[in-house]
């Protein structure tokens, strides 16, 4: 049930000279208090609670920023930033009400793609399937990537959160590939942070890099939009290889898949190794809460390669092929490895909604709610990790959908246990499944992404004091009003 | 013509697929028309199942059935190499790819290789 409290803003402000404020600000068109616009703001599609917030508006450029920024520090109002409304955890969710700055709907411009350097200059709004679009149309030699998330996601957001996609085994999450952001800091100051700092105007040249300056992006970067509101974000991009292959590992047991995760990542053969649960692929054909039969294999292993020429990808094929056979061998399995495009003949053109981009996987989808502990985690730790999540969804009664990812080589990988639910009869029950889960994950040094409160809560319990009490302190002094997403961690 | 059970397990879910589309379809009908076989697929690391043509029906189940008219054990690769039309049948059985049971029902041999290769490329 979406909850209406008064915000403590309006103690010291009434709402109508707020209203009038943004109108001058933005315009009227571009404001709204009424609540039929609000409430698409007031939740997501996990378990948060939903909150309603005050005012929605819709800025187009950074001038207006800075003025709502100072306009909202002198009388301490939440600005929540939000971009395409396909959010998690209650990430937008404006905990203690205020203004939602949707940025999604009118700063959506790649401002530049510089080709030779390989990076484009985004504004929050643009979405992955736009840029990738975009970068077809004017860069075919370029590319970015896919988020395992719908094309409309935004760029910036995942970013800033530091996302997963379809090329991070190769480069790792997505805040690696920041070369430097543009934001708008609590006292309406804009300032630019990477290689971009160099010169005093804004150039579109110089946005090459992010160190060896200090790493003043960090300030920004999965801090939930606590910090500052982001309006220029610059992302490396990728050359194009002209030969792929996508392929379908089968594995039997959660060992021999954190194993087959691990060592197929070291390889640096794989753009991609990211493994589902078997389940998750009869959703695919309809089934509800199928029954898991016990020769049936546990997991499904999604595997990228590509290379510059034929040689260079017959060859990373190779070695992947052995890699895998090898430690199949080990564990006296069959290497089942085929060609995933062939595989879809025999199961379905279905089937190829987890391989092919944007993924947009519909079984997710199958009821209003949608949860996940999404986590890095230690690859060492994968199979009695995935073992023990397996048996806490059994002990709920609930559908297991479990993905994993190889991370940069393998130096972690992604572990998620994701829950799709009704929600009006089963969020009690998901609820107390997810703090299972969060526990389990954490004991074995998973770190959770996107985190909820409820997840801020417990991770701080359990973590270094000191760490929390330097978050405390940079969150002071960089929004020392509170305006900026204002509850997030607990803050 | 229709598959009268609703396979539960990954190999069965998707034979049906592969079948279905072709259920509708005259010269599939004709093929399968007064046939009543059982048959088991195993596909070798994954598992058996078994596939009962009687008449106008067809069911899948995961288990592989003691009295079978004929048993077909092949990888998976050379499964999709088949239904791609990359390998023949007999050159996989010649490769040690496919085993067969019962290999004397040379007629059932031929024609589950019609009905289920045909059934993958229509599919």
């Amino acid at each position: 049930m979406t909850t209406i409290k008064e915000s403590k803003f309006f103690e010291k402000i009434n709402r109508e000279k707020v209203l009038n404020e943004l109108i001058k600000i933005f315009g009227k068109n571009n404001v709204s208090n009424k609540p039929h616009d609000l409430f698409p703001y007031s939740y997501d599609m996990t378990e948060s609670t939903p909150h309603m917030p005050d005012f929605v508006v819709i800025p187009e450029n950074v001038d207006q920023i800075v003025l709502i920024v100072k306009f909202c520090s002198e009388y301490h109002i939440p600005i929540v930033p939000y971009v395409s409304g396909n959010n998690v955890g209650g990430l937008t969710i404006p905990e203690e009400g205020g203004i939602m700055l949707d940025v999604g709907k009118k700063m959506n411009k790649v401002v530049h793609v510089h080709e030779s350097m390989m990076y484009a200059i985004l504004e929050p709004g643009v979405t992955f399937g736009q840029l990738s679009k975009y970068l077809e149309k004017h860069h075919p030699q370029l590319k970015y990537a896919y988020a395992f998330a719908p094309p409309y996601a935004s760029v910036v957001a995942n970013v800033l959160l530091s996302g997963l996609t379809n090329l991070s085994c190769t480069y790792g999450g997505m805040a690696d590939w920041i070369n430097g952001l543009e934001v708008v800091l609590s006292n309406g100051e804009v300032v630019r942070t990477g290689s971009c700092f160099l010169s005093k105007e804004f150039k579109e040249d110089n946005w090459f890099v992010r160190y060896p300056i200090p790493d003043l992006s960090g300030l920004f970067i999965c801090w939930q939009g606590m910090t500052g509101i982001v309006t220029k974000c610059a992302v490396q991009l990728w050359p194009k290889k002209e030969y792929n292959g996508r392929f379908l590992g089968v594995i039997y047991g959660h060992d021999t898949l954190g194993e087959v995760l691990r060592e197929l990542g070291r390889t640096e053969c794989c753009e991609d190794v990211s493994a589902i649960n078997s389940e998750l692929l009869k959703y695919t054909w309809g089934k509800i809460r199928p029954e898991k039969f016990e020769k049936e294999p546990d997991y499904a292993a999604l595997i990228s390669i590509s290379g510059q020429t034929k040689e260079l990808y017959q060859a990373k094929l190779k070695h992947v092929k052995a890699v895998y056979s090898k430690i199949q061998e080990k564990f006296n399995q069959e290497a089942l490895f085929i060609d995933f495009d062939s595989f879809s003949k025999l199961a379905g053109d279905e089937i190829l909604m987890y391989v092919d981009l944007p993924s947009v996987l519909t079984p997710l989808f199958e009821w209003d709610g949608l949860t996940w502990v999404g986590s890095y985690a230690n690859p060492d730790n994968l199979g009695p990790l995935l073992k023990k999540c397996y048996d806490l969804f059994q002990k709920y009664e609930m559908e297991p959908i479990l993905f994993t990812k190889s991370m940069k080589a393998s130096h972690y990988c992604i572990f998620r246990p994701i829950t799709r639910y009704k929600k009006e009869t089963e969020e009690e029950k998901v609820a107390e499944l997810q703090h299972e889960l969060l526990e389990v994950m954490l004991d074995y040094d998973c770190v959770p992404y996107k985190t909820p409160l409820w997840m801020t809560d417990i991770i701080k319990k359990r973590c270094d004091q000191n760490w929390v009490e330097l978050l405390k302190k940079i969150k002071h002094t960089m929004d020392p009003n509170r305006i900026f997403n204002p509850g997030r961690w607990g803050l | 013509m229709s598959i009268i059970n609703e396979p539960e397990d990954l190999l069965g879910m998707a034979l049906s697929n592969v079948l279905t589309p072709s259920l509708s379809d005259e010269k599939f009908l004709k093929k399968t028309k007064d046939w009543k076989r059982t048959i088991v697929l195993e596909v070798i690391g994954l598992y058996p199942i078994t596939l009962t043509f009687n008449n106008s029906e067809i069911t899948i189940v995961y288990e592989e059935k003691p009295k079978y008219h004929l048993k077909i054990s092949i990888t998976l690769e050379a499964l999709l190499d088949i239904a791609e039309g990359r390998l023949g049948l007999i050159s996989a059985f010649l490769r040690r790819k496919v085993k067969l049971k019962k290999i004397y029902r040379i007629f059932t041999i031929f024609k589950f290789r019609s009905i289920l290769f045909s059934a993958i490329k229509k599919a």
